[in-house]
């Protein structure tokens, strides 16, 4: 009966849903039903076409000749980065969302962007170690450089596991895509089965709503490994380390070959409403 | 697409000339400004050299997808830019949903784009003005049914109302009338 009252809620939203012209809440509420609703999910499409009719619908206006020529000149340097096959579809309209959620993503695409990124990641590396040395050597005030070590000691650790496993040639990797809440945002997980040490590399992530919490979960064959909360730093970037020295304990069940990595958005408390799924993804094939 | 994805200057020349008309047509519709909307053009044509792969052939048609693509980015760009003009600008959005006669774009564009679309362009001119007036708000706006409420003075409950039933129309109309490809 819930679920009826909730498509009823739903259907009554999802006109002003394809038009985006919901609020954030809104937005949330009709996403978390659509995710459990076949029939829901159809009405959105049939409305999304709908949608899509009325940018069709726009006057027809010469686009000036400039442009042309800037779009070729701009394309004329770098390559495509990308191959058809690795398909990840912008999640312009949710029609393409959907797919996306369905469609299983390639990492190899994702580790070429995010090798980038252990460059960069490398750099901060550095820049937290002197940064470190700095803090240390200033000894102002006591507590909040210890608070300040604290928040900078664990990223450098996330920051070294992730090019550890970068420069394992046995690290396989998971493509993470966003649905939901976080629908924008996009992840890898890296891991070593060898090391016992995995990291969540993530980005485009929303601040969790108050009282909420990201929460990390690796299911495998025995069960489903806890790779525990985390926040996402303020550009929206995060990184989790599961196992490792000192690092998040793993706990509960578990064993096997990895088979999906999600993270699901919670209450902190971990109680209240249903956790919502917000990224998954499941292990690329070992080449 | 498949010679765009290996690359090839020439097929995304092609391209640009059948689609850049339409994603210009919906940037200008949204930014009302040429400069800002040849930003999105080229923003979203340079995108789609870089990622290609980024449109999935099974879930649509090209035209929607990209024509999608521009309007999220042309509203990303509205809001950034005119942020505290929001809703003046919103107040002032006259209706226009239905074309004016194109003159000087590509022939091919202009079949694909108006093809099998008699009925829902019928049933857009048939929404009374309101519901229409509101519907556009949302889509070339960028706005919430909230944001509506508050630029046109009228109470949440009456915009949500005509959102869902302009909606509802288009989508019968589209349903009942149009064979799709």
């Amino acid at each position: 009966v819930s679920n009826d009252v909730d498509c009823a809620a739903t259907r009554e939203q999802l006109g002003a849903y394809v038009l985006d012209a919901l609020d954030r809440v809104e937005t949330r509420a009709v996403e978390q039903h659509l995710w459990t609703c076949e029939a829901c999910r159809a009405e959105l499409s049939a409305l999304e076409d709908a949608a899509g009719e009325i940018a069709l619908s726009v006057p027809l206006t010469r686009a000036p000749t400039g442009v042309r020529s800037r779009v070729m000149s701009a394309i004329a340097a770098p390559a495509p980065l990308a191959q058809p096959s690795a398909t990840q579809p912008e999640p312009a309209t949710s029609k393409w969302r959907w797919a996306a959620i369905a469609a299983g993503a390639a990492a190899a695409l994702l580790v070429a962007a995010l090798l980038g990124w252990a460059v960069a990641l490398q750099t901060q590396v550095n820049d937290l170690e002197d940064e470190q040395q700095q803090i240390a050597a200033q000894h102002a005030d006591a507590q909040q450089q210890l608070a300040g070590l604290a928040g900078v000691s664990s990223d450098i650790e996330a920051n070294e596991a992730t090019l550890l496993l970068l420069s394992d040639e046995d690290a396989r990797y998971a493509s993470l895509d966003g649905q939901g809440a976080a629908a924008e945002a996009e992840g890898l997980y890296v891991w070593s089965p060898g090391e016992h040490l995995g990291v969540l590399l993530s980005k485009d992530l929303a601040d969790a709503p108050d009282g909420m919490t990201y929460h990390l979960w690796l299911r495998t064959e025995g069960g489903t490994i806890d790779g525990g909360t985390f926040t996402p730093d303020e550009d929206g970037t995060a990184a989790v380390v599961v196992g490792g020295s000192n690092a998040t304990p793993v706990s509960g069940g578990g064993g096997g070959p990895l088979e999906a990595v999600v993270v699901t958005l919670e209450a902190s408390s971990g109680e209240g409403e249903e956790p919502a799924v917000v990224m998954s993804g499941e292990p690329t094939e070992t080449p | 697409m498949a010679r765009i994805c290996a690359g090839d200057a020439d097929a995304f020349a092609a391209l640009f000339d059948r689609y850049g008309d339409i994603v210009y047509s919906v940037s200008i519709r949204i930014l009302r400004d040429e400069a800002a909307a040849e930003d999105v053009v080229q923003d979203v044509f340079v995108r789609l050299w870089r990622r290609p792969d980024r449109f999935d052939a099974q879930r649509g048609q090209f035209v929607s997808w990209l024509v999608s693509v521009a309007r999220h980015r042309a509203i990303d760009e509205h809001r950034s830019l005119q942020r505290r003009q929001r809703y003046e600008n919103a107040a002032g959005v006259n209706g226009d949903l239905l074309p004016p006669p194109t003159t000087g774009v590509d022939p091919i564009l202009a079949a694909l784009v108006s093809e099998n679309r008699a009925e829902v362009r019928s049933a857009l001119a048939g929404l009374p003005d309101e519901q229409r007036r509101t519907i556009e708000l949302a889509y070339f706006g960028g706005l919430t049914q909230r944001e509506i409420a508050e630029a046109l003075q009228q109470p949440l409950g009456t915009v949500k109302t005509r959102i869902r039933l302009g909606m509802s129309k288009l989508r019968a109309a589209l349903t009942n009338g149009v064979v799709r490809e």
